[in-house]
């Protein structure tokens, strides 16, 4: 019984994260050339701590709405916060001058367009959106 | 006059470049702002008995607009209201248009909160945890609140960043008014306003400048370094001639020293920051001269949505003068020094809500046992006994409740 118990366990743990890490799709502009990168560094560009790729060209970042799904599984998994703490984190930075938010986008669609439309674009989407015409990266 | 005209030429030429590189731009405008509401307690008896001792109500309200009509060009205006406010120049606590160059040349020119730690780290309520602000911002003397003119400012590096601000026009002479719902707090106000400044007061506003480097590493460690020059300030002195009371004005250098550090260890972060003011006439046969030391530590735990905090704070307060008519008809000196030992909690379950709770324990020594220069400040002055030194102790409680959009 115990160790049904366990594989039970694991099953549910490996399913969660599998759902977690399958409800979004990092993807950037078809032309850069970068085909992989580190969760920090992924964290970096959406929150503006980094703003050039590794070539010289501009970051340039954008969000989804705060009530989509996919943004509150990206801000916990990729930027280790809630969305609530990524607003606070944004509303910190615009009153102390430093910067502002990441273009905010209230659909996949819209999303995918403005990373078509933009070589040095970095976005996310949900897991399920028709990705053709953007390059979709993984995420270490 | 022709060097002149080439570097404006220049200057034309490459504003117009970065332009025509915007073509693609979508104009970004963001709105943020927040209504701040407080209820204090205080158990001071002196305080007790010349007002309440509990009140509550809006502590501030306050609107920042950013727009971004070009990628490089960001116009930012910020107002904050208080119950204290009385004037239009207070209300705009910002208002500034800043062209970005790169990330290592940003030029604006405006209104800006001063560029040094910690009035920029703590200004605004939603920034940070605590009900009270660290005495070096609510009782800053020692630098302005703002500066208005022109602001160089940039960044070089990736993982070690290097920073850079330097920003110089006029600043509102400076004293700290009360604040909060009872007056327990100060802010900066205009020279006119200080309780027991005298006619002829300071220029309400004075050329100064501002200097911060800084050096980031991975936002782990946080070095900032910061210089304030007040060279063209001025100083009221009062004096009495044949017995009566005979104030005048006369030029002064202010220049502000400090340094500041912030580490932050996962959901640890613990902030150091210890500035020297100082305050010296040029004209004077006798020169006068006031040195407003203040420093504060504080540590600060995330846990999820809750982050306790503990900190303490000591601040050499405003040296100035007072006329007692009653009973001495003297004017004295006082030497002011708060000490504040805060713990608190704040707590934000969504965006929109942020609540705090914090208790402090203030100690306020002044002595006024100099005569001949006298004193402004402050909160628990018996002018019925100004001799000697005298010593408050008392706790004050506070809660706060911050709706943020």
């Amino acid at each position: 019984m115990k160790k049904y118990t366990i594989l039970l366990i694991a099953i549910i743990l490996i399913a969660s994260v599998s759902l977690s890490a399958q409800s979004f799709k990092v993807i950037v502009n078809n032309t850069n050339s970068v085909s992989s990168l580190a969760k920090t560094e992924v964290s970096n560009y959406l929150l503006k701590k980094r703003t050039k790729w590794s070539n010289g060209t501009d970051v340039i970042a954008v969000d989804l709405g705060t009530k989509s799904s996919a943004r509150a599984t990206f801000s916990k998994d990729i930027l280790g916060k809630t969305v609530a703490q990524v607003r606070a984190y944004w509303q910190q930075s615009v009153f102390s001058g430093k910067d502002t938010p990441p273009r905010e986008m209230e659909s996949d669609n819209a999303v995918l367009e403005f990373v078509k439309a933009n070589h040095g674009a970095i976005g996310y989407v949900s897991a399920n959106a028709n990705t053709d015409g953007v390059k979709v990266i993984s995420v270490k | 006059m022709k060097k002149i005209l080439t570097l404006v030429f220049l200057l034309f030429a490459v504003f117009s470049i970065k332009a025509q590189e915007d073509s693609t731009w979508k104009p970004e405008t963001h709105i943020t702002g927040y209504v701040n509401t407080e209820a204090e307690y205080v158990d001071l008896s002196v305080w007790k008995d010349a007002k309440q001792n509990f009140a509550a109500g809006l502590s501030e309200a306050a609107f920042l607009v950013s727009y971004k009509p070009l990628k490089q060009l960001e116009f930012k205006g910020t107002f904050v209201y208080s119950h204290f406010t009385q004037d239009i120049q207070s209300l705009l606590v910002e208002g500034s248009a800043t062209y970005t160059f790169n990330s290592m040349l940003k030029i604006g020119a405006g209104k800006y909160l001063t560029p040094l730690s910690p009035v920029n780290q703590y200004f605004y309520a939603p920034m940070n945890a605590s009900v009270s602000l660290p005495m070096l911002v609510s009782h800053h003397v020692i630098l302005p609140q703002s500066i208005s003119g022109l602001q160089i400012a940039g960044e070089f590096g990736s993982e070690l960043k290097v920073g850079y601000n330097v920003t110089y026009g006029n600043y509102l002479s400076i004293g700290h008014y009360p604040y909060g719902i009872l007056g327990i707090q100060g802010q900066e106000d205009d020279a006119l306003y200080m309780p027991n400044t005298v006619s002829p007061v300071a220029p309400a506003f004075q050329l100064g400048g501002s200097a911060r480097v800084y050096a980031n590493f991975n936002d782990i460690v946080n070095v900032g370094f910061n210089y304030f020059d007040g060279r063209h300030s001025s100083l009221v002195v009062n004096n009495i001639v044949n017995g009566a009371l005979n104030p005048f004005s006369t030029n002064a250098i202010r220049q502000t020293y400090g340094i500041d550090m912030q580490l932050k260890f996962n959901n640890l972060k613990i902030n150091g920051e210890y500035w020297l003011g100082t305050q010296k006439t040029t004209d004077l046969d006798e020169q006068i001269k006031y040195n407003y030391p203040g420093y504060y530590g504080e540590i600060i735990y995330e846990v999820g949505k809750f982050s306790p905090y503990l900190r303490y704070d000591y601040i050499s307060d405003a040296k100035s003068t007072i006329y007692f008519p009653y009973p001495t008809g003297k004017l004295y000196s006082v030497e002011s020094e708060l000490t504040g030992y805060t713990a608190g909690i704040a707590f934000r379950p969504i965006y929109e809500i942020l609540l705090k709770l914090e208790f402090r324990h203030l100690s306020n020594v002044m002595d006024y046992s100099n005569q001949n220069v006298p004193i402004l400040t402050a909160m628990h002055i018996d002018p019925t006994n100004p001799l000697g030194i005298t010593q408050n102790q008392y706790n004050y409680f506070g809660a706060s409740i911050v709706f943020s959009f």
